[in-house]
């Protein structure tokens, strides 16, 4: 489905949004929820607080339908509205209490994870990288985000960021370099620097293995 | 990372031949993330072998690629049925709301502007009443001063018209010399010294050597954050061509006229319809003029701030002028375009100074005054501004017991009178020659930003993205206190500046010597 028709088959459900029709608050929901969550998560990383964003979203969503003009795509706004909303609750954690103690939901174990030891490590590199995010100015949490782990195109990031492509790419560029150098301090990582020495261009990696 | 645009499109890093520089890690995580092409992939991995930094680090950022690899995971199943359950009724409470939106949208549309003249003829029937029980015990309206500015209560406005589709409300705030006005209808010619409103076809004739500034807003009420301000100037005849959904067309025959609009709202418009030239206008401030009365097609363009839309109605063709410029338009076409010649005056003029006028500002009076006047020269019992030849002047406040109190004055640019307090019998004298010294006067600048940033972060929690510049002109009185704070150039909302210039207004500096100080405070507010 290209671009026009995905708005075309948006805009009667927006419509009748905006005629007061309550079902369709419902439908929106049910067809933009895992979009939503799915962005939220990965802007938040593994966290206790995703369904409450989630849910925090949805409800800047119905009261800003009224505003939606439809100059940018449903979907475009939708993931401006979560980014912000998300990075809006990662501000105010920022200045409240941490609890330990809150059962964090993981992931499904969709990826090919053997032993519960890869598991643990797994688990703790993506928090590794998420206290990487942790030192990155917004705009460039964002970018790469969107770019990175969402696999967006630059151009739809640029849109839903309301900065030129360029711009997308400069921070996206400063971004990684800043989360790559972040991580080369992070304990937790290389930790198994001797196994992947090995590996070096000669058993499992891949890049070397094409000649 | 991924197949992102960022690395793909960088070249390898040339093949370094030992160690003598820090770790090349976005290389190598272009490497470990599989985007550099064949060759690409070969230098790297020669470069890995050789250089002692790059390896040590290459497991590391091998690592990180795989955790960006692992955090595009799919987020964990949440219960939707509680988040659907908890939406509902946000749902609920909005599609009511957008429901009783659409119903007075659909009723608005139906009854179309029938509204307007059923509103008029109300509101003249109930003013024709109002009239009957209370115009016998009305006091009769004072005659105009020959040099003065009034803000008049209600009751003295003439009454509505009922012929009248919408109204252009016109509130002098100045005036000196006279102006005189007619009727479209031929009806009582409008008082150019009171609020009134304005149908089409009313116009306005000003005498040699008049000045005339007003308010001007489409319809009741007319709130400060809307309409703009013109001054017409003399031997000038302005009339109100069109109004209708909140676009105002002024006609200017002759002479010249400065507009001052502030920020508009959504669809309403000034536009100055100069001969044959409309110049249209969204928060700017302009000046047209008619050098010759007798040809209607040179006019000169002034824009101060903003930009204006100048067509030429007869053929349509557009120009736009983009302040600081002026221009000549000769049957439309612009001619001798250049950059204005420093600033052009407001309608309230430079510094307030209308041709050796200068407008002061009553803001109250004193605890039991009933009038006040000034020596040889106007008085009356309102507030307000009012415009006074420069050079000494005495107020005199009358108070209800017959006593008077008597405040000498040198009248300068911008000057506040406040009310005398009942003890101070000495009068106060202010002139514009003082001193105060930078460092004292920064300091309070540095202690009062505090009070400022307050007014830009409450707006900010509207506006995320508002940045805005505001130079402050102030003048330090005798005693130390403000006595005069005015936005001499902004490029920030309406309501940022009435909320910085209280503010302003409260700093206390110390005392001058030799006489009042002006200083001016550029203010530059951005969110980090």
């Amino acid at each position: 489905m290209n671009d026009e028709e995905a708005v075309a088959a948006i805009d009667p459900l927006v419509q009748r949004c905006l005629e007061g029709d309550e079902r369709a608050f419902r439908d929106l929901f049910v067809r933009h929820r895992h979009d939503v969550s799915r962005i939220v998560f990965r802007v938040m990383g593994p966290s206790a607080d995703l369904e409450d964003v989630v849910q925090e979203v949805f409800v800047h969503v119905y009261r800003s339908l009224r505003s939606f003009r439809g100059d940018a795509k449903l979907s475009t706004w939708l993931h401006r509205l979560a980014v912000n909303v998300t990075l809006m609750h990662l501000r105010r954690a920022r200045s409240r209490p941490r609890f330990a103690d809150v059962p964090v939901p993981e992931a499904p174990h969709d990826l090919d994870v053997g032993s519960p030891q890869r598991h643990a490590e797994r688990a703790e590199r993506v928090r590794a990288l998420y206290r990487a995010l942790e030192t990155l100015t917004e705009k460039k949490r964002t970018v790469f985000v969107l770019h990175d782990l969402e696999g967006l195109p630059a151009k739809e990031v640029a849109e839903i960021v309301g900065a030129p492509v360029l711009t997308v790419r400069t921070r996206l560029f400063y971004a990684r370099r800043e989360i790559l150098s972040a991580l080369a301090r992070e304990p937790s990582l290389g930790a198994v620097a001797e196994e992947l020495m090995a590996e070096l261009g000669i058993t499992d990696d891949k890049p070397g293995d094409q000649p | 990372m991924t197949s992102g645009e960022v690395e793909s499109s960088r070249p390898p890093p040339p093949p370094a031949s030992d160690g003598g520089h820090g770790p090349k890690r976005l290389a190598l995580a272009a490497l470990a993330a599989n985007r550099l092409s064949r060759e690409g992939r070969r230098r790297m991995k020669q470069h890995i072998a050789r250089c002692d930094v790059c390896r040590a680090e290459w497991p590391r950022v091998k690592d990180a690629v795989r955790a960006v690899r692992e955090a595009r995971g799919e987020p964990p199943p949440l219960d939707w049925e509680r988040l659907e359950k908890t939406l509902s009724h946000v749902a609920l409470e909005e599609s009511r709301q957008l429901r009783t939106i659409r119903e007075r949208e659909r009723w608005q549309k139906r009854l179309g502007r029938a509204w307007i003249p059923v509103a008029v003829v109300l509101a003249a029937a109930a003013a024709y009443w109002l009239g009957l029980r209370a115009g016998r015990t009305t006091e009769p309206p004072q005659a105009p001063a020959p040099v003065a500015e009034r803000r008049q209560p209600d009751r003295e406005r003439p009454p509505a018209r009922p012929v009248e589709r919408a109204v252009l409300t016109v509130r002098s705030t100045a005036l000196v010399g006279r102006v005189s006005t007619r009727r479209a209808d031929g009806s009582a010619p409008i008082d150019a010294t009171l609020a009134s409103a304005w149908a089409e076809g009313d116009a306005a004739e000003l005498d040699a050597g008049a000045t005339w500034v007003a308010r001007l807003c489409a319809g009741e009420p007319c709130p400060a954050d809307r309409g703009g301000t013109i001054r017409v100037e003399e031997g000038s005849r302005l009339a109100l061509r069109s109004i209708r959904d909140g676009f105002v067309e002024l006609g200017l025959d002759r002479g010249a006229t400065t507009v001052e609009a502030v920020p508009l709202r959504e669809g309403e418009r000034f536009a100055l319809l100069a001969g044959n030239l409309a110049v249209r206008v969204r928060g700017t401030r302009f000046r047209v003029s008619i050098p010759d009365a007798n040809d209607r097609e040179t006019v000169d363009v002034a824009v101060a701030r903003g930009v204006v839309e100048i067509v030429h109605l007869p053929t349509g063709r557009r120009n736009v002028l983009e302040a600081p410029a002026q221009a000549r338009f000769v049957r439309g076409a612009m001619q001798d375009r250049r950059a204005l010649d420093g600033e052009l005056e407001g309608p309230h003029g430079s510094g307030a100074t209308l041709s050796g006028w200068v407008a002061v500002s009553l803001p109250s009076m004193p605890r039991g005054a009933r009038s006040w006047r000034f020596a040889d020269g106007p008085g009356g019992g309102a507030t307000g501004a009012l415009l006074l030849r420069e050079g000494p002047a005495t107020l005199e406040w009358t108070f209800a017991d017959g006593r008077i109190e008597r405040v000498a004055l040198n009248v300068v640019s911008g000057l506040t009178v406040e009310p005398p307090e009942a003890a101070v019998t000495a009068p106060r004298t202010t002139t514009a020659s003082g001193t105060l010294p930078r460092e004292a006067i920064s300091r309070v600048v540095s202690a009062g930003v505090p009070s400022v940033r307050r007014c830009y972060e409450h707006r900010l929690r509207r506006r995320p993205q508002l940045e805005a510049r505001v130079v402050v002109r102030l003048r330090i009185g005798v005693d130390g206190t403000v006595d005069d704070a005015r936005i001499t150039s902004s490029d920030s909302p309406p309501e940022l500046r009435d909320c910085v210039l209280p503010a302003v207004r409260a700093w206390r500096f110390p005392e001058p010597t030799g006489g009042p100080v002006t200083v001016q405070v550029p203010m530059t507010f951005a969110a980090r």
